[in-house]
C-alpha cells in the first residue's frame, strides 16, 4: 500500500470546503462540463446516486474508487455510451444526453484499448480523421504529431496484433488524442499494464496532458496513480461521491473514514470531542487544529507515518510492538494498545514484544463526523477496504 | 505427442477409403469407356459430349437474356452448368442478405445470454429444423407450395392464385435458400460474437455513426464468416440434386441431376465423371478465389 511521505501537510482546511467548490452550480465558462444530479441503474441495482460535479477546463481530474462504486458508469455516461436515469450533463453549457457519441467532442481511451484488429497503427490513428474528412496531408500530419507525443514514432505500419501491450495502449491514446479532443476520457487505461510500466506512463500521461492543454477525466481504482497524476480527485463509493477535492487535500483531510482507509493507510479510531481543538481518545485528551462538529461522536484519523513512537511515559500512549515488516525505507510496525492496534511507520527500530509509546502532533489528529463507514458503525456489506482487482468490476459494462 | 498422433490413423484410413478412393475412382472412368468386346480404354468422349456442338440450346440465363439480351446457343450441358451457377448465386445472395441481419440478431441474443448466463433460445430455434433429414424438409415445401396446397389455399381466400410456386427458379431457390441458410448465418454469427463491443463503441467514440460504424469496423471484422458463409452456401447449392429433383419437379435439370441420370438412368459412367470431374475443378477454384480474399484471417468461421 501507499507511504505517502513526500505530501507535506498543509494547514488544514475545512474539508467541505474544497467539495463545496466543485458541487458549487456556478457556471463559470471555465467549467468545461458540468454533471448534475444524475442516477443510474441497471435493473435492480441503483449504480449513481444523485451525482453532482463538474469539471474545470484543463484540469486533470480523476474519478476515484473500488469496483463497482460507478466510476466508470459516471464516464460512460460523459462518453454517451449509456444514458441517465435523470439529471444532465453540460458540455460548455450545452446538455450532452441528447447528443450521441459520434457527435461529442470527447473522445475515449478504453480499458482494454479496443484498437482495431484489421487495421494497422496508422489507419487506426487515421480512422477518427478519415471520418470527419480531414484531409490526407493534415492526416499525415497528424497523426506523426501524435505518434510523436506517444512515443511511437517508426511504428505507423506495425499491426496491432504485433504490438506490446504497452504500445497497444500509446497506440490508443494516439488515436484520441489525434482527433484532437477538448476531453480526454481515460477508462483505467494503465490496468493491464506491469508495475513499472504504469508509473512510466503515469508520468508520461500526466507531461501528455500539460502539453496538449486539454481536460482529462481519468478513471482508476489505484489511489497512488490518483494521487500522482490528478489535479483534482473524485473519491466514490457505492454510486456516492464521497469527498471531491485536491490530493492533498483528499489524503490529509479525508473526509469519513472511508476515504480515509481507501487512501493510503490510516489508523481510524472511535473518538469524543465536546469543545474546539481537542479531542479525546484512547482514554486519553489531545490537542488538534479541527473545531468541534455537530456531534460529539468523531472519528479520529491519524495516518501510520504520523505516530511519534517513544519510550512509554505519562505523555503516551503505550502499548506492545506485536509485529515489525521492513519496507526499505521504514520499517512497519502494529501496536497494541489495549482494545486498539495501531499502524506504525517509522524509521525507528522497536523490536517485536518492545513496550513503546505513541504520541502525535496536533495537526496530525484529523477529525471526521461519523459516516456509514466508520470502523464502528460498520456493517458486514459494506466494507470500505480496497478491492485493487477492478478488472471485471460490475460498473465496467 | 507421437502416440497422439497415432489417434489420427483411423481419420486418415477413413479419408483413404471413403473420398481419395471414390475420387481417383472417378477420376478413371471420366477417362476410360469400354467397347464392344468389354475392353477398357482410354478416351475423352465424356469430356467431347459435355460440350459437344451436336445438340445445343438458347442459353437461358434470365439476367443475361433480360439485361444484355445474350442470346447465345450454347452445348446442352453448358446450359446446365450456367443455370446450376445462376441459382446457386442467386440462392447465395439471398442467404447472405438474409442471414447477415439474423446472425447479428443471434449474436447480440446469444452477447445478452452470457451476460446473464442462460441459452440462447434464438439460436436454439434456429439450428433446430437442421436435425430434421433434408429430405422430410424439403418434403414439407411441397404441401406448403403446391397449386393446391396451404399457401395457395390461403391465396385463394383472398382470391389470388393459384400461383405457380414449384418447378421453376423460384421454388428452387427457395428451397435452396431455406436449407443452406443455416450454414451462412452460423460462421458469420461466430465472427460477430467474438466482435468486441468497446471496438464498437470505440467507432462511434471516434464520429464514426451507425452506417459507417458497420461499414468500416463491423463489416470488414466479419468478413471471414461472410467468406465462409458463402463457400458454404455456394458449394451445395452448386452441386444439390437432391432439392431440384424434389421442388423442379423431376424435370428441371441442374448439374447435380445431370450427375445422376448419366449414372443411374443413362449409365453412362463416362460422361457422368467427366461432369463430376469439370464440377469438382469449377467448385475449387471459385473456392480458391474467395479464399484469395480472405488473406491470412484467422478469426475465421467454420470454414476457411
Amino acid at each position: 500500500m501507499l507511504n505517502w511521505h513526500h505530501i507535506k501537510r498543509q494547514q488544514a482546511t475545512e474539508p467541505a470546503a474544497s467539495a463545496a467548490q466543485h458541487l458549487s452550480d456556478s457556471t463559470g465558462s471555465s467549467h468545461i462540463i458540468e454533471v448534475v444530479g444524475i442516477n443510474k441503474s441497471f435493473g435492480d441495482v441503483h449504480v449513481l446516486k444523485d451525482i453532482t460535479f463538474y469539471i474545470r477546463n484543463n484540469e486533470f481530474i480523476t474519478l476515484l474508487g473500488p469496483s463497482g462504486c460507478g466510476k466508470s458508469t459516471t464516464l460512460r455516461i460523459l462518453a454517451g455510451f449509456e444514458r441517465p436515469d435523470s439529471g444532465d450533463v453540460f458540455f460548455e453549457g450545452r446538455s450532452l444526453l441528447d447528443i450521441p457519441p459520434y457527435q461529442r467532442q470527447l473522445n475515449t481511451v478504453f480499458q482494454r484499448y479496443a484498437l482495431f484488429p484489421h487495421l494497422n497503427v496508422y489507419d487506426n490513428i487515421a480512422f477518427g480523421l478519415n471520418i470527419r474528412k480531414v484531409g490526407k496531408d493534415e492526416i499525415r500530419t497528424r497523426i506523426g504529431q501524435a505518434l510523436k507525443t506517444v512515443d511511437l514514432e517508426g511504428y505507423a505500419d506495425r499491426w496491432v496484433e504485433q504490438l506490446s501491450g504497452g504500445q497497444m495502449q500509446r497506440v490508443a491514446i494516439a488515436r484520441a488524442i489525434g482527433n484532437k479532443p477538448q476531453v480526454l476520457l481515460l477508462d483505467e487505461p494503465l490496468g493491464a499494464l506491469d508495475l513499472k510500466m504504469r508509473k512510466e506512463m503515469q508520468i508520461e500521461l500526466k507531461d501528455m496532458q500539460r502539453s496538449l492543454g486539454i481536460t482529462f477525466v481519468y478513471v482508476t481504482h489505484d489511489q497512488e496513480e490518483a494521487l500522482t497524476m490528478s489535479d483534482t480527485i473524485i473519491v466514490m463509493k457505492e454510486g456516492l461521491i464521497q469527498q471531491i477535492g485536491t490530493p492533498t487535500d483528499i489524503y490529509n483531510e479525508p473526509r469519513n473514514a472511508f476515504v480515509a482507509d481507501f487512501i493510503g493507510e490510516s489508523n481510524i479510531i472511535p473518538g469524543r470531542m465536546t469543545r474546539d481543538f481537542a479531542v479525546s481518545f484512547a482514554q486519553r485528551s489531545f490537542a488538534c487544529i479541527d473545531r468541534r462538529m455537530s456531534e460529539d461522536e468523531v472519528d479520529v484519523v491519524i495516518r501510520p507515518e504520523d505516530i511519534i513512537l517513544a519510550e512509554p511515559s505519562d505523555q503516551t500512549i503505550s502499548g506492545q510492538v506485536v509485529s515489525v515488516v521492513f519496507k526499505g525505507v521504514h520499517y512497519e510496525m502494529m501496536v497494541e494498545t489495549g482494545p486498539f492496534t495501531w499502524m506504525v511507520q517509522s524509521t525507528d527500530f522497536f523490536a517485536e514484544g518492545a513496550s513503546v509509546g505513541l504520541t502525535f502532533d496536533p495537526e496530525d489528529i484529523h477529525i471526521m463526523a461519523k459516516s456509514d463507514y466508520s470502523p464502528d458503525r460498520r456493517t458486514a456489506g459494506s466494507d470500505p477496504g480496497d478491492t485493487p482487482d477492478d478488472q471485471n468490476g460490475g460498473d465496467s459494462w | 505427442m507421437k502416440s497422439l498422433r497415432r489417434l489420427t490413423y483411423p481419420y486418415l484410413i477413413w479419408i483413404a477409403i471413403f473420398t481419395l478412393a471414390p475420387l481417383l475412382l472417378v477420376a478413371f472412368y471420366a477417362f476410360t469407356a469400354y467397347d464392344a468386346t468389354g475392353k477398357l480404354f482410354f478416351t475423352l468422349q465424356g469430356f467431347n459430349k459435355v460440350f459437344s456442338t451436336a445438340d445445343t440450346v438458347a442459353l437461358n440465363i434470365f439476367a443475361l437474356k433480360s439485361l444484355f439480351g445474350i442470346d447465345w446457343q450454347v452445348p446442352i450441358y453448358v446450359n446446365v452448368f450456367a443455370k446450376s451457377l445462376e441459382i446457386a448465386l442467386f440462392s447465395t445472395i439471398i442467404c447472405l442478405l438474409i442471414g447477415y441481419p439474423a446472425a447479428w440478431l443471434l449474436a447480440r441474443g446469444e452477447r445478452e445470454n452470457r451476460h446473464r448466463g442462460n441459452g440462447n433460445l434464438l439460436l436454439f430455434l434456429f439450428v433446430m429444423p437442421m436435425w430434421m433429414n433434408a429430405l422430410l424438409r424439403t418434403y414439407a415445401w411441397l404441401a406448403l407450395l403446391e397449386p393446391r396446397g396451404i399457401i395457395n389455399s390461403l391465396l385463394g381466400l383472398v382470391n389470388i392464385g393459384p400461383v405457380q410456386f414449384l418447378y421453376n427458379d423460384f421454388g428452387i431457390g427457395l428451397g435452396m435458400v431455406y436449407n443452406y441458410l443455416p450454414f451462412m448465418v452460423l460462421p458469420i454469427q461466430s465472427v460477430l460474437v467474438k466482435i468486441s463491443p468497446s471496438v464498437i463503441e470505440a467507432a462511434e467514440d471516434l464520429g464514426a455513426n451507425r452506417r459507417q460504424t458497420f461499414l468500416r469496423v463491423i463489416l470488414p471484422l466479419s468478413m471471414p464468416g461472410v467468406l465462409s458463409g458463402i463457400n458454404m452456401v455456394f458449394m451445395p447449392a452448386m452441386t444439390t440434386f437432391l432439392i431440384p429433383d424434389l421442388l423442379g419437379g423431376g424435370r428441371y435439370l441442374l448439374i447435380g441431376n445431370a450427375i445422376e441420370r448419366q449414372f443411374m438412368i443413362s449409365r453412362d459412367m463416362t460422361t457422368g465423371s467427366a461432369l463430376s470431374i469439370l464440377l469438382l475443378v469449377f467448385v475449387l477454384a471459385s473456392m480458391r478465389i474467395l479464399t484469395r480474399y480472405e488473406k491470412e484471417n484467422d478469426e475465421g468461421g467454420l470454414l476457411t
